[in-house]
């Protein structure tokens, strides 16, 4: 069961960011909760199976609401793998938590903006500040999400292992 | 020692003596008839000595006891009422958290009515468009872009480019199609862009979204307006059918805002939809393919030469110094053609003093492009 935990949780997160927190709250400051999936299970499991679990997360979004298909995917990709990439290379640094999904969130936001920009969209300086204020609300939300994981996966190689 | 001695069963007790018995039925013989003397004695309406003074020690007794057993009978009363109360009480907060449920049901139900009456009306103006009933399942995360599916695909007839309504008007296009289900883009995204008309001027432009879908007021631009046109906030944005994506005639929204900008690029007006795209649940897919209407269609070379619209005619007709010939209003360049010999003009034809004069040397049945001719 352990074993499909991961990925029963990133189709949880999927189904929310899809249909439940579109529909029940309205701001600006809505986070991707399958992005915070992904960083975290990076984090956790490591740069290949968080790039799994970014490419099943992303593909999933992209084919039911992507345009274009695939922009997702990719980020989501990257994120797993950078915030699996950092979760091993700098497990016991004490910011890792939190550099990694600031990277992950900062580029998906960069990402999106200027794709959106290009389309043709008229971003402003309150978008930005909405968008500095996504990425930290995800760097907050991404912590106690890492360590409810933690408990919950039990990962091979854990950030509290040796204590 | 004296020794008692029990009565045995069925022997009555003693209780005192004979004397004791003549003595007490002789007072209450006493007392009958004094109580009979009194009766018969007193005056009618009024109270006796004894009388008073017997009433006047009980009354006040009986009061009290009065008193006493109403206020015993309140308490009871009260405690019988106040375990009642308690009791209505629970049930009316029963009552009222299942009234509550069902007039939140009740709510849902009145808004999903309107929804779907609204989508009903929308569907029955649409009835030549086709349209189909769809409700949305996911949205895009996120907030950069706004985009939605839908629970029906080329199962149901729903093809790419098809346009996307509610009640309201205008919500966007299917841009991919599943086998049930499709994908939305709304007008309010920036990829969007819809060729839309003035209702009131009839001027036409293209209609860009904006990324802020979730902002109080999610406008869109309106580009190509002509700089002379009076596009006044208030007026009604439509559909102008000339992208042959969308039919003609939806409506779209109201202008809020129109830039006067003197440069071109920078002239737009501020439109807010008509839907609030924020609170989509069931929309109506267009099925129909879009007509375009043929005066709306781009003006070809024509292969044949064209005709050209004859000078407006006046009483003074305006002479130009450069002319080699001066025209004449009967001259038979102003005249109308007809199209058979001898068949005056028809009704399409100018004013009578205009008609061709025929010329002293020409006959009757003469046509004046004979005259032009000659």
């Amino acid at each position: 069961m352990r074993r499909f935990l991961p990925l029963i949780l990133l189709l949880i997160s999927v189904l929310l960011d899809m249909t439940v927190l579109p529909l029940l709250i309205r701001s600006p400051y809505l986070l991707l909760t399958t992005l915070i999936t992904v960083v975290v299970l990076g984090l956790l499991l490591g740069r290949t199976r968080g790039s799994l679990y970014g490419m099943i997360g992303g593909i999933l979004i992209d084919i039911l609401t992507g345009y274009p298909m695939g922009l997702r995917t990719v980020l989501y990709i990257a994120s797993g793998y950078v915030s699996g990439f950092a979760g091993r290379r700098f497990q016991r640094y004490l910011l890792t938590p939190v550099v990694a999904p600031l990277i992950s969130a900062a580029g998906t936001e960069v990402v999106m903006g200027v794709y959106a920009v290009l389309s043709g969209a008229s971003v402003d300086g309150a978008d930005v500040r909405d968008a500095l204020i996504r990425v930290a609300l995800t760097v907050v939300l991404v912590q106690p999400v890492y360590l409810l994981y933690d408990r919950m996966i039990k990962p091979s190689w854990s950030r509290w292992a040796g204590r | 020692m004296a020794k008692t001695v029990k009565p045995r069963m069925g022997q009555k007790k003693k209780k005192g003596g004979r004397w004791g018995r003549v003595v007490f039925g002789v007072l209450v013989l006493l007392a009958v008839l004094a109580l009979l003397f009194f009766l018969v004695m007193r005056e009618p309406g009024r109270v006796s000595i004894a009388e008073n003074a017997v009433g006047t020690v009980f009354s006040p007794v009986v009061g009290a006891v009065d008193s006493a057993a109403i206020y015993i009978r309140d308490v009871v009363q009260g405690a019988k009422d106040y375990f009642k109360m308690g009791r209505d009480l629970e049930d009316a907060k029963r009552q009222i958290s299942d009234l509550k449920l069902q007039l939140v049901t009740l709510q849902q139900d009145s808004m999903e009515n309107d929804r779907l009456k609204s989508l009903l009306n929308a569907k029955e103006s649409a009835a030549g468009q086709d349209p189909v009933y769809a409700r949305v399942i996911a949205r895009d995360p996120g907030v950069w872009f706004n985009t939605f599916v839908i629970n029906v695909g080329t199962t149901s007839g729903v093809q790419q480019n098809m346009a996307v309504e509610t009640g309201d008007g205008l919500v966007g296009r299917v841009y991919e199609v599943g086998a049930n289900y499709a994908k939305v883009l709304c007008l309010i995204d920036s990829r969007s862009a819809v060729a839309c008309l003035i209702e009131r001027t009839r001027d036409e432009g293209v209609m860009r979204g904006k990324t802020e879908a979730y902002s109080d007021t999610p406008e869109c631009n309106m580009y190509y307006i002509p700089k002379v046109s009076d596009v006044a906030p208030g007026d009604v944005v439509l559909t102008s059918g000339t992208d042959t994506l969308f039919p003609k005639g939806l409506k779209v929204g109201t202008v809020t805002q129109v830039s006067r900008d003197q440069d071109s690029s920078e002239r737009y007006i501020v439109v807010m939809p008509s839907v609030d795209f924020q609170h989509i649940e069931e929309v109506l897919v267009l099925r129909s393919v879009v007509e375009t209407v043929p005066e709306n269609l781009p003006v070809l070379a024509t292969p044949s030469p064209r005709p050209t619209p004859l000078p407006t005619p006046s009483a003074s007709p305006t002479v130009n110094p450069n002319a080699s010939a001066t025209l004449q209003p009967d001259d038979a360049l102003w005249a109308w053609p007809s199209s058979m010999p001898g068949e005056t003009a028809g009704p399409t034809a100018p004013a009578a003093s205009l008609k061709p004069t025929p010329s002293p040397g020409s006959t009757a049945g003469t046509l004046p492009e004979d005259a032009w001719a000659n």
